[in-house]
């Protein structure tokens, strides 16, 4: 079935999250006609709002926003399921979760905006491991600040707290206050480690910002921001609409056509919810959706031209699959009550373990001592003890207070064998084959974990801890990256330095599926820049052109 | 809502024609007050230190300020006193002039009398008439030694801007402004106060900020069939560009003499009194570039002045505004399965409440401890007889910075990152919030909500 009907711009995004809605920002502000295509539907803040308050099972972040039958995503982190299909050795501990809607998965991320370390670019030339990007940090550095302008990002003066990543300019805004639980674990570290606890980065508002408020700490960034003090995709998305650039939602993306040199891209092809088929001409073509379903797209789209799919002549396409997978532990202060819960949920990490010579035997990581309310996990506990009436009002009180939950975001690296393929017996309702994911978690990051295991156990040690709740083997960090991996060489790498495709000049790729190694911080803001970058190399294009 | 846009033609014909009846078909009382259609930064202009060593200047400063010429003088993120703010009339936009002293683009060859004409008169130096919506009306009744005064501070203190702010985009014909020297004649001008402003006891001063400086009637006096401020209904209420200045006369019920004078200049100082009201749209402007920075006894004295203006009783507002509601016991309207996203039924008022507005108000109404949120019960905004100013906060926010911070509500209109409400989305939430809260279900219907939004 097809359309005769053929949209047609300037420039062709596929994905509304964060990255493709702020490259169609930047682009239709340059007077360069944009069309996005988001695959999820369109649906607004209270809807989702509704549905959290509705939901029984408060710490689903992804129970608020259910996929639509032609763009599925995968449910909580659970396996099986019934969407993203995991095997390997550490099959669970790649569960990621994302959405496919409107603005993309910041509508539950927890808002921390990180930039990435100079080494993290350089991790080959460094430390012998990994891989070296195909651009520094310094390339990127303009990029972050656009994008933590972008976002609103509060953070620390970096003559107070240098967070290890050259700032040219200070944060836009000022950090969170911290909360009481905060305060005291920072006192702990101070006094009793050689380590520190830092603010974390966060794209959140600590003043009214971009006619957004101020953050009033409803403790529920994830699954969703209640009033708009944190930033995510969809005002990006209302920015560029504003701006003149088209978006189009229920369009699932299933083919992307090029010219008999197989060399530029001329079109791609949608679905719509009745599965019938449109096509999209333009000059440039962006696919910025998230890293599992930008890897299943140039997949899906093998045809004789490229058999092994779009933009795979290296092979590395779905290969190469990393994410933060770390180490996740709850226990029960015997210090005085932190009464965690207060502000948003992740505002402190322990930031010592993110570089170090040692980089060049096992992976770093970073530690959040996670500020979330725990009265859910604290009423679990006292029931499954056995207490009743007032005893158990005073448990839960006193669990609530004294819980500690820590985790930690270890580093992979790109491994080849870690790869997505394409289902071969499952199949969405318009016939797209569903994502296939094996992993097995690299030494590099087993042996970091097991350095995290150690530090937590001292910490536990350091506050009196006990009733200790590990996460049964790895922890999934829902920061999937490297499906098309960035490099110089086309032969073992997808994209170049710019993110354009090594085999075809008008395609570009915005997501973190781009990223040559993972870091430690959170992905999002170097997306977000990344994307920008792309922005810029196209603005430029445009002109000479 | 009035319908203020057929008013106008009605004086540009009298003025020009010579007839008089168009203005007994005029339709209700409308203002020709200035709302500025986008946000105007916070440049007050304070008294620097070399002007306190020049107590004319310094007293021009001042004079400035609580005349708040600032706020339609200046665009959004421009220089201030460069003109270029674009203001809704009920004829079409103006564009506000460069009142710098920049001898071509601004007022720098203005004479001290050419500049006591425009102020007071409402005339330009090359003889043309002001339309009103610069509040010479209201500045007639200036002293001598404030004008000369203020006439010192702009020439001197004022940074000359050598840009013309763009052409007006008004749709005003240049032939309304003959049409204003007519009105000029039959409207009613403050008289100018003599003597030194600043040795006036506390009511005449109070009277003279407020109706010479601060131009409140401006705002909260309605308009006769003329469009001049009905003198003998004072501060009793009257609509602008979809918001309503409420009645601020000495009435208990429907005005404003239930607060002490204390609770007045809380209000006027900080844009809020707890438990009772906030200030939002115009107000909040007011507030922020003007009533704000004034001294505390002259607070006082437009504080003292307000509770002794003649009692004006309001057909609807019969009970104080800020007397209604209470704390609403909380409802479960919870149900155990989260909708699917693709059938987006629409909410009914209770569930637009919860998912937009009680975050930060409370399930119960009664916002944060701190009052940062305030409570919706007790709120002049939601109490009120008329949904006029509960449905604008709604659709533009509220968003005032003065000295004890930036409180922003953000709009839920069609420009909000935050949530973009329908008409009929906004009507239920609104029923639901005076039923709850305020005095009762007004039955506000979408195609009202439409006319506040497309309120110019």
């Amino acid at each position: 079935m097809s359309s005769e009907q053929t949209l047609s711009a300037d420039v062709v995004i596929v994905g509304s999250g964060v990255a493709g809605s702020s490259i169609a920002n930047e682009l239709v502000r340059a007077g360069i006609s944009v069309i996005v295509l988001e695959a999820g539907p369109r649906v607004d803040r209270q809807h989702f709002v509704e549905n959290f308050r509705n939901l029984e099972n408060k710490p689903s972040y992804q129970g608020p926003f259910p996929a639509v039958p032609w763009a599925r995503h995968p449910p909580d982190q659970v396996t099986p399921n019934d969407y993203l299909h995991t095997a390997g050795p550490d099959a669970e501990a790649y569960q990621q979760v994302y959405l496919r809607m409107m603005g993309g998965t910041t509508w539950h991320w927890a808002g921390c905006a990180w930039r990435y370390l100079p080494s993290d670019f350089e991790l080959k030339t460094r430390y012998g491991q990994g891989r070296d990007w195909a651009l520094k940090y310094d390339d990127l550095e303009p990029f972050y600040y656009q994008a933590e302008v972008m976002m609103g990002v509060c953070g620390p003066d970096p003559a107070k707290e240098d967070l290890g990543s050259p700032r040219k300019q200070p944060y836009p805004m000022d950090a969170l206050p911290i909360s009481y639980a905060a305060q005291e674990f920072r006192k702990l570290i101070a006094e009793k480690t050689p380590w520190r606890v830092v603010h974390e980065p966060q794209a959140r508002n600590t003043r009214p910002y971009d006619g957004r408020p101020t953050c009033e700490g409803h403790n529920n960034c994830m699954p969703i921001c209640p009033i708009g003090a944190m930033y995510n995709g969809s005002y990006s998305v209302y920015h560029a609409e504003a701006a003149g650039a088209k978006f189009v939602a229920n369009a699932v993306v299933y083919r992307i056509e090029r010219d008999a040199a197989n060399k530029r891209v001329t079109a791609v092809h949608y679905y719509d919810p009745e599965k019938t088929s449109h096509r999209v001409t333009g000059k440039y073509f962006v696919i910025a959706a998230h890293c599992i379903e930008t890897a299943k797209l140039l997949l899906v789209s093998a045809d004789e031209q490229s058999p092994d799919g779009v933009a795979n002549s290296s092979g590395h396409v779905g290969r190469n699959m990393m994410d933060h997978t770390g180490v996740q532990v709850t226990f029960i202060s015997g210090d005085k009550a932190l009464w965690p819960g207060r502000g948003p949920l992740e505002t402190n990490v322990i930031d010592n373990f993110r570089d170090g010579d040692w980089r060049n035997e096992r992976g770093a990581y970073l530690v959040h001592m996670v500020d979330d309310n725990q009265v859910d996990l604290a009423t679990q506990m006292a029931i499954a003890k056995g207490y009743v009436g007032r005893e158990l009002e005073e448990r839960i009180r006193y669990l609530a207070a004294h819980t500690v939950r820590l985790f930690s975001h270890n580093e992979a690296l790109p491994d080849p064998e870690n790869r997505l393929t394409l289902s071969k017996t499952k199949k969405d309702i318009l016939g797209i084959p569903h994502p296939d994911v094996y992993y097995k978690l690299p030494e590099y990051t087993v042996k970091s974990c097991e350095h995290t295991r150690k530090v937590f156990r001292e910490l536990i040690g350091l506050m009196h801890g006990t009733d200790e709740q590990w996460t049964p083997g790895y922890f999934p960090q829902d920061h999937p990256s490297g499906s098309t991996i960035m490099g110089v060489d086309p032969k073992d790498s997808v994209v170049d330095g710019e993110c354009r495709t090594h085999d075809h000049d008008n395609l570009f790729i915005a997501s973190s599926s781009v990223f040559s190694t993972v870091g430690t911080g959170n992905i999002t803001l170097t997306v977000a820049a990344l994307a920008l970058r792309v922005a810029d190399t196209l603005k430029k294009e445009f002109a000479h052109a | 809502m009035p319908e203020i846009g057929k008013l106008l033609p009605a004086l540009l014909v009298a003025g020009t024609m010579g007839s008089g009846s168009a203005f007994a078909q005029a339709q209700a009382p409308t203002p020709l007050a200035p709302t500025p259609t986008t946000a105007v930064p916070a440049s007050s202009p304070a008294p620097s230190p070399d002007q306190a060593n020049d107590p004319e200047l310094a007293r021009g400063a001042y004079i400035a300020t609580a005349a708040d010429c600032v706020a339609c003088h200046t665009a959004s993120g421009g220089k201030p006193f460069a003109g270029g703010l674009k203001i809704a009339t009920p004829m079409g936009d103006v564009v506000s002039t460069n009142i710098t002293p920049d001898p071509e683009h601004g007022i720098g060859k203005y004479s001290e009398k050419d500049f006591e004409q425009a102020v007071r008169h409402g005339i330009r130096r090359d003889g043309s008439n002001l339309f009103p919506v610069m509040p010479y009306v209201s500045y007639a009744g200036m002293t001598d030694q404030d004008v000369q005064a203020l006439y010192a501070w702009f020439m001197h203190k004022v940074e000359p801007v050598p840009v013309s702010p763009p052409e007006d985009a008004t749709t005003l014909p240049a032939a309304m402004r003959s049409a204003m020297m007519a009105w000029n004649y039959v409207t009613t001008m403050e008289k100018p106060e003599t003597g030194d402003s600043g040795t006036y006891d506390p009511v005449r001063r109070g009277r003279y900020l407020t109706s010479a400086l601060e131009h409140c009637g401006t705002c909260h006096t309605p308009r006769n069939f003329m469009l001049s401020e009905k003198q003998d209904r004072f501060l009793s209420g009257a609509s602008l560009t979809g918001w309503y200045a409420p009645n601020v006369t000495s009435s208990k019920t429907s005005g404003i003499g239930s607060w002490s004078e204390d609770d007045i200049v809380t209000y006027l100082r900080t844009g809020r009194l707890d438990g009772h009201a906030q200030a939002a749209g115009p107000m909040a402007e007011a507030v922020e570039h003007s009533l704000s920075h004034l001294t505390d006894s002259d607070l006082h004295a437009i504080a003292t002045y307000l509770l002794q203006v003649p009692v004006m009783e309001d057909d609807l507002d019969v009970k104080p505004r800020d007397s209604f509601g209470k704390p609403q016991e909380v409802a479960d309207i919870r149900h155990d399965v989260p909708k699917r996203i693709d059938d987006l039924t629409e909410m009914d008022g209770a569930g637009i409440y919860d998912a937009n507005c009680a975050a930060c108000h409370g399930h119960d109404g009664a916002g944060t401890r701190n009052h940062y949120a305030p409570s919706l019960f007790n709120n002049t905004t939601v109490g009120s007889a008329r949904p006029d100013n509960l449905i604008m906060t709604i659709l533009k926010g509220v968003d005032r910075t003065t000295k004890d911070g930036h409180a922003l509500m953000p709009g839920f209109g069609a420009t909000s990152d935050v949530e973009r409400l329908t008409d009929t989305e906004i009507a239920s939430l609104v029923n639901y919030l005076t039923a709850t809260f305020g005095s009762g279900d007004h039955h506000v219907t979408a195609q009202q909500v439409a006319d506040f939004r497309n309120a110019k």
